[in-house]
Order: C-alpha cells, then sequence, then structure tokens
C-alpha cells in the first residue's frame, strides 16, 4: 500500500555507489557519522554497494538529497541523487 | 611503516622522513588539482550567462567533484553550480590541515581532526585510484620492479594507514 501524500513530500532519493578505492570500514564509518545511522544499518547499506553496486542511503525532498550528496562527496564517497522510482 | 598511537583519547601518527615527503608531495598535487579552476572549469563555450558547469574534464577531478546525476545533465549541472567551490574549499582545507600538521622530517604528527585525515588519505587514494587504474583485483605488488609498482606501493602503504584511521576513529 503507497501513500500518496507521503511520495509527494519524499521523491527524492540518494544512492551510493560502489567503487574499487573506498574502504569497506571506510564508508561504514561515513555512512554512521553522516546519517547517524548504527553500525549494523551502516554495515548492511555497505555491503549493499558493495555486492548489489550500490545503495540508496536517504530519501526526501530534493534540497535534503542535494545536502547529503554534497557531505558524501566531501568524504569522497560515490554518490548521485535522482527522483525515487 | 608509519604507526598509529592513541595517547590520553588522541590520536598521534609517527612517521618516517621519506613517508612525510611522500605525503606532502601527493597532499600538494591533490590541492593543486583542487585550486586549479582557470584551465579545467568544465565551463561551456557560450556566453558566460549561458554557460553552465560541467563535469571536469581531468578525469581524478571528476572523481573527486562527480557529477551528483547520473543521466540528467540539468541537474548535474545545476548542482555543480551550487556546490562545486565549496566541495573544493572543503577538500583544499582538509589538505591544508594535514600538511600543516606534518612534521618537518621524521617525526609524529597529532591528528586534532582525524575526519580531516581521513577524507584527505582518502582523497589523495582516490587520485592515484584514478591513475594507477585500481580495480577491485588489484594486488599488492611482490616487488617493486618499475614507476608503477612504487606508485602501487605507496597506494596500498596509503590504504593500511586509512584503515588503520578507520579502526582507531571506530573504536
Amino acid at each position: 500500500m503507497v501513500n500518496e501524500d507521503h511520495e509527494a513530500l519524499l521523491p527524492w532519493i540518494t544512492i551510493v555507489w560502489n567503487d574499487p578505492v573506498n574502504l569497506m570500514s571506510y564508508v561504514t564509518y561515513v555512512l554512521q557519522k553522516l546519517f547517524g545511522y548504527d553500525r549494523a544499518k551502516a554495515t548492511s547499506l555497505m555491503l549493499d554497494v558493495h555486492h548489489k553496486g550500490k545503495a540508496v542511503v536517504s530519501h526526501g525532498a530534493r534540497e535534503r538529497m542535494e545536502h547529503d550528496v554534497a557531505r558524501l562527496h566531501g568524504a569522497g564517497l560515490w554518490a548521485t541523487l535522482q527522483r525515487e522510482g | 611503516m608509519a604507526t598509529l598511537t592513541e595517547l590520553d583519547g588522541r590520536l598521534r601518527l609517527d612517521f618516517a622522513e621519506a613517508e612525510v615527503t611522500l605525503l606532502r608531495d601527493l597532499l600538494g598535487r591533490v590541492g593543486d588539482l583542487l585550486a586549479d579552476t582557470d584551465t579545467d572549469t568544465g565551463t561551456g563555450t557560450g556566453s558566460d550567462t549561458d554557460a553552465e558547469r560541467r563535469t571536469p574534464a581531468d578525469p581524478v577531478l571528476a572523481r573527486l567533484l562527480p557529477d551528483a546525476h547520473r543521466e540528467d545533465r540539468d541537474v548535474a549541472a545545476a548542482y555543480r553550480d551550487l556546490t562545486e567551490a565549496g566541495l573544493r574549499e572543503d577538500k583544499q582545507a582538509d589538505v591544508g590541515a594535514v600538511l600543516a600538521a606534518l612534521p618537518a622530517e621524521a617525526g609524529s604528527a597529532v591528528l586534532d581532526d582525524p575526519d580531516a585525515w581521513l577524507r584527505a588519505v582518502n582523497d589523495i587514494r582516490l587520485m592515484m585510484g584514478v591513475e594507477l587504474d585500481i580495480t577491485e583485483d588489484t594486488d599488492v605488488p611482490q616487488r617493486v620492479s618499475d614507476q608503477r609498482d612504487f606508485e602501487l606501493a605507496v597506494y596500498f602503504w596509503l590504504t593500511h594507514l586509512q584503515d588503520s584511521l578507520v579502526e582507531a576513529v571506530l573504536s
């Protein structure tokens, strides 16, 4: 079931892509630090990045996602934003 | 090999002279690339009003300052207009912070801002990753017989340093 009001408010996502340089431990640390995720959640997202090639690390308004991408780029992670769906 | 120790809650790195020289050189290269906005702004050739920021032509800069959208060039350009100058400044500040903390020769550096070290060392690794065409299958060279082997050895030295730093900040 889809809550349409909710979707209208949260139409963008931030994606972190796999790359051969960033260490798994560093990606986990950055996700914990930037988003306040606990170790388990950050590790799970990192493993998705590593094994599936990408992971959605946040979703929300476009401006908010731009902020998240900027912080991820600041840390050297390969991040993009796009419309959800 | 640089040694990381923790004393009274502060991280300290002890370096051999050759390591300090290498780090200064590499940080200088990252800093110079980020500072060079004249030759590689990625700006279009049209008039100033319709010029838009594009992906840097230099592949290292394109990795340090990546596109924020994979397909939509307008979104990527608008984002770059808003953020690229700030991102360059932040990364240059990290480089500057590490350079300022490094000893003049063999000696120790106190890491007042470990995150700045993590970001700066990682940016060096990202630069070298592009230059050396690093993949997930790239191995530590067993012996150093040419320039590429040497640079790979430096890359993996920085990887080890980065890993030690992450472990220290996580614990």
